[in-house]
């Protein structure tokens, strides 16, 4: 401070020098950060929860192994799409993706996901058919590698039909009787009115309650979009069809009218929340997936429920196919690697630890290698069995093949949503969401 | 002898059975409309009964720690450290930043000041929701300053983005503005310096107005939940408001746990502001909230 | 250092540090100004431009943008959930303030003055306020359970009311999400007037008792007007944070039912990150801040005006 000069300079740069000291300082505590991208490891991100992230390392160990290569894995639940569209928009998306199998056209109209050649991939003969028709798009070529398969079931408290003395639900009369005897009869026999017939996901959040919906429009004959026969990969709309109209009308008197017999809440509820609806004693049914077993087994009511098939709707038996895939991202640095990685997962030793590897953790509920036998690997839990079986005679797939195809599953849901909120005219209901499918197939050019 | 005087001026007749009756119903009722919630929230977490959906403790039966242990072992333990790495030294910049530039709105009389206060401003009306997209795009653009690769994944972007905040620039400048300059005055003709000023006159008497924007500073960051579910990758860099919601998407956990995990997001900054109180109190007395 | 104090001793050199002087002068103000100006610039001001710039494309990052002019604008004009969007948030925005306010106040009321046991109460109230709204969303999503057994509905079971459908019923879900709000934000409204009230003289009520005047007329003629200051910055903060309300709404209901809760937040997240539509959502957001950008500038003027 003794000079003029120097005191000016002093003055001037004080604050930047003590911020670029404090940064320097605090630098040292931080800590290190996790790589984000690059190097030589594969980059692979699945949506999933928990216990499927131990799965998932052990099979990648054995690809590991037999490959050298490394896989660096990052796994979420919630807002899985958000740090995907993130990372979309950055153009810096992993190398691999492990999702639903009804991200497809999603994934399609983005532009994110690259074609696969599946005739190169040794074992590719070993995969069913129905479970590579899910990963084809609507003018047959291939963009995803099936991981594994399922089909709803339907989950039913055994001690709640005893309490009430009735049997597990086969027909769509017999699970509103069922449901209602929950509802109503006190299963749980704690003298209070606190009981449900049916677990429903009702929230819109990734088009859950559309989802839900799936297996009783499939019983009742219908689907959300129908090929034209011979239209060269165009649909029609079937969201009016008399088929909707009468699966949607089941589906929200569970939740609203005169004898409504889904958990409070329903219409605002996730997985998380449903799950523990069924888990805790609240609902009496669930219609989900197979992976439930797991998880569900876990909680105060093991072996006090039972799985059986979808009850059957009007045109008969049906259940919501649904699978996991990889998907080759696009922009990958390791391309080149996608269809050894690809090999190894649908190899049966990576098919048996994705079921059996992980108790707690079902990464593969059913395989898609058909070499794989489920009732051996699965010794022992007949309900597997039950799995299987509902899904190769009565799975029926979403058309996720058709670009956007989460936007059309959203706008059902949204719909579907609306409907049961204030209990309105389904058949109206319907034939505006018909509308709103038209539409978007009209602006999509695939119109029928 | 005067009854005490509150805040309306009404005489308070102390010891008159109906009132003080009255008065203490309201503090029961503001209690149990404030307290219980959370109360309920603690005896969840050391019930050891097994909860159904919509349910919770209002008094622990079977105590047990197996809820919080449960929760430390899905990354709670990481998630505080991160948090608090997160926190710590962002709040440390942001009061540092925020204290120069008002040190330079309050003091200094320049051309553009007007402009800079209405740039500070509009900032308030951008908050990461709605630039989410744009603000990830540049995350991946910055190179991280304490390593190779992105802001993304990185401390650097946890921290930096929440560096930069209007509230305490606004506290302290109207602050900064209420001290007398006569004190500055006579340590300039000392031969001090515009730093030195700053640092050993300036501050100083900024405690209380530091305080309350450390309480809101703090707050703020460790509250943060959309950036860091943007910018961390790895669940080694997750912050502990992305482990609570995670776990509350848990398909497994039941509700002890997840109010475990939200126990342990509330706690530090329950303490920190009750070791913050009077200087957070004291500066909002003083008017460095009136700005 | 030395070399720099010889230089002093001589004039030619004197003169020549008068210019840099002069620089520093100006330089100054935005050497200190400069961390945050450049932190703003990178985080705030840098994605809004480039927001605003990509509400004129369709974006699609792999497989190009394409530049639509206006019609991502008109789009979201255009759409029916987007209008009842922006009537979810001005609703909420103007009760949860109000609201918040006013119940902050009477709690000022109550629990303002010196003694230990209101000093302890006011801190107790004040807990919902530092709690992370993650952590409180948590705790309200159990509490509001709509079944009969849930927290809030035994209560009111008790007393011979409900259940309440709460969150879960498009009727009363936006009225839950606002309850939630005004806990949290109530007590942190409370603090201001406390802090305002106790800084009002006391002798203004001496002097008003001294006139014979009513608890009512002091409340209505001293402690109201005083006030005054407190209670703008109380409501424009809270208008401000009311129109970008998020997180609650996003873990409590995630818009629904029926989008009843939908916010135009949570409508651009949606659209944005979830639906892929980029170009639409970056549009809201920019209407969204020069929505608020407005209001500001109309607020300022409009306090400016009446301190004139």
């Amino acid at each position: 401070m003794s000079t003029v000069r120097g005191r000016w300079v002093g003055r001037a740069l004080a604050p930047v020098t003590a911020l670029v000291v404090t940064a320097g300082l605090t630098a040292c505590g931080g800590g290190e950060g996790g790589s984000g991208g690059g190097g030589g490891a594969l980059q692979v991100w699945v949506r999933g929860a928990e216990d499927s992230a131990a799965a998932y390392e052990e099979i990648f160990a054995g690809y590991t192994e037999r490959t050298g290569v490394e896989v660096e894995l990052f796994m979420t639940l919630t807002d899985f799409e958000t740090k995907l569209n993130a990372a979309a928009a950055a153009r810096d998306l992993p190398d691999v993706v492990i999702n639903d199998a009804a991200q497809l056209g999603t994934m399609l109209g983005q532009g994110i996901i690259t074609e696969i050649d599946r005739d190169a991939l040794a074992g590719q003969e070993d995969v069913s058919d129905t479970a590579w028709a899910s990963t084809t798009d609507i003018a047959g070529a291939t963009y995803a590698v099936p991981f594994s398969a399922q089909a709803n079931v339907l989950l039913v408290r055994t001690d709640w039909l005893d309490a009430v003395g009735m049997e597990a639900p086969t027909t769509w009369d017999e699970l509103l009787a069922v449901g209602r005897a929950f509802t109503t009869e006190d299963p749980d026999g704690n003298g209070q009115d606190d009981t449900y017939g049916m677990a429903v996901p009702g929230s819109t959040e990734r088009g859950y309650l559309a989802w839900n919906w799936a297996t009783y429009l499939a019983q009742a004959g219908g689907s959300f979009l129908e090929p034209v026969p011979g239209g060269d990969g165009a649909y029609v709309s079937g969201a009016g069809s008399d088929a909707a109209v009468a699966s949607a009308d089941l589906l929200t008197r569970m939740i609203c009218g005169d004898a409504p017999m889904a958990q409070p809440g329903a219409l605002n509820h996730v997985t998380s929340a449903t799950n523990t609806a069924f888990q805790t004693g609240v609902t009496g049914m669930y219609l989900t997936g197979p992976y439930a077993y797991a998880t569900t087994d876990a909680t105060e009511i093991e072996g006090l429920y039972t799985a059986v098939a979808p009850p059957a709707g009007p045109a008969g038996a049906g259940s919501l196919a649904e699978g996991t895939s990889l998907y080759a991202m696009a922009g990958s640095d390791h391309a080149d690697a996608f269809p050894g990685f690809a090999e190894y997962m649908i190899s049966a030793e990576a098919q048996e630890t994705g079921m059996i590897g992980v108790g707690s953790a079902t990464v593969v509920r059913l395989p898609v290698n058909t070499t794989v036998d489920v009732a051996e690997v699965r010794a022992g839990d007949e309900r597997w069995e039950l799995a299987r079986r509902v899904y190769e005679e009565n799975g029926v797939y979403e058309p996720v093949a058709v670009p956007n195809w989460g936007a059309y599953r959203a706008a059902a849901a949204e719909t579907l949503n609306s409907l049961a909120a204030d209990c309105g005219d389904t058949a109206a209901a319907m034939a505006e969401l018909d509308a709103t499918f038209t539409g978007m197939l009209g602006d999509a050019g695939i119109g029928g | 002898m005067a009854a005490p005087t509150t805040a309306l001026g009404l005489r308070m007749p102390a010891g008159r059975g109906a009132r003080a009756a009255v008065r203490a119903l309201l503090y029961a009722l503001v209690l149990a409309v404030f307290v219980l919630p959370l109360w309920t929230m603690v005896a969840t977490v050391f019930s050891g009964v097994p909860l159904r959906l919509g349910e919770l403790a209002v008094l622990p039966r079977e105590f047990t720690f197996d809820n919080l242990s449960t929760a430390f072992g899905y990354g709670v333990g990481r998630g505080l450290l991160n948090s608090a790495v997160v926190t710590g030294v962002g709040l440390f910049l942001q009061l540092t930043v925020s204290a120069f530039a008002a040190y330079a709105l309050a003091r200094k009389k320049f051309r553009g000041q007007a402009l800079v206060l209405l740039a500070v401003l509009s900032t308030m009306m951008m908050p990461e929701e709605v630039i989410a997209i744009p603000l990830y795009l540049v995350l991946g653009e910055l190179p991280d300053p304490l390593g190779g690769g992105t802001l993304l994944n990185s401390y650097a972007g946890l921290v930096l983005p929440v560096v930069g905040w209007a509230l305490p620039v606004y506290v302290l400048t109207g602050f900064m503005r209420t001290i007398p300059l006569e004190l500055e005055e006579s340590a300039r003709a000392d031969g001090a310096g515009d730093f030195r000023i700053f640092a050993q006159i300036v501050l100083p008497l900024c405690r209380p107005a530091l305080g309350t924007c450390a309480v809101f500073g703090f707050l703020m960051i460790w509250d943060q939940y959309l950036l860091p579910l943007l910018v961390a990758q790895t669940p080694d860099m997750y912050t502990l408001t992305l482990v609570v919601t995670n776990l509350s998407a848990s398909q497994e956990q039941g509700v002890g746990v997840r109010m475990a995990a939200s126990l342990m997001l509330m706690i530090p900054s329950v303490l920190v502001y009750l070791g913050l109180q009077r200087l957070f109190e004291s500066g909002l007395l003083s008017g460095s909230l009136k700005g | 250092m030395a070399v720099l104090t010889k230089r002093r001793e001589t004039a030619p050199a004197r003169t020549a540090a008068r210019r840099p002087r002069r620089l520093a002068r100006a330089a100054g103000p935005w050497l200190w100004l400069a961390p945050l100006l450049l932190l703003f610039g990178f985080f705030k001001f840098w994605p809004t431009l480039w927001g605003m710039y990509l509400s004129f494309f369709e974006v699609r990052p792999y497989l190009g943008n394409t530049w639509t002019g206006w019609e991502n604008f008109a789009q979201a004009l255009g759409d029916d959930a987007f209008r009842s969007a922006v009537a979810h948030t001005v609703i909420d925005a103007a009760v949860t303030v109000t609201l918040s306010a006013g119940i902050g106040f009477a709690l000022a009321l109550l629990l303002e003055g010196p003694a230990r046991h209101l000093r302890l109460l006011r801190t107790a109230v004040f807990l919902p306020v530092v709690t992370a709204m993650v952590a409180v969303v948590e705790l309200w999503n159990t509490l509001l359970y709509p079944g009969a057994h849930g927290p809030l509905n035994s209560l009111l079971g008790l007393v011979g009311l409900g259940p309440l459908p709460f969150l879960s019923d498009p009727d009363s879900s936006l009225a839950s999400v606002m309850l939630v709000q005004i806990w949290k934000s109530a007590p942190y409204d409370m603090v201001i007037f406390v802090a305002g009230l106790a800084a009002i003289d006391r002798q203004l009520y001496e002097a008003a008792a001294l006139d014979g005047a009513s608890a009512w007329q002091r409340m209505r003629h001293v402690t109201l007007p005083q006030l005054r200051p407190v209670t703008t910055i109380v409501l424009t903060l809270g208008v401000i944070r009311g129109l970008r309300v998020f997180t609650e709404i996003y873990v409590l209901t995630g818009g629904g039912p029926a989008g009843s809760t939908e916010t135009v937040v949570t409508y651009t997240y949606k659209a944005g990150i979830q639906n892929n539509q980029l170009g639409m959502a970056s549009a809201v957001s920019t209407v969204l801040f020069l929505v608020t950008v407005v209001l500001t500038c109309l607020t300022l003027w409009w306090r400016r005006r009446r301190e004139d």
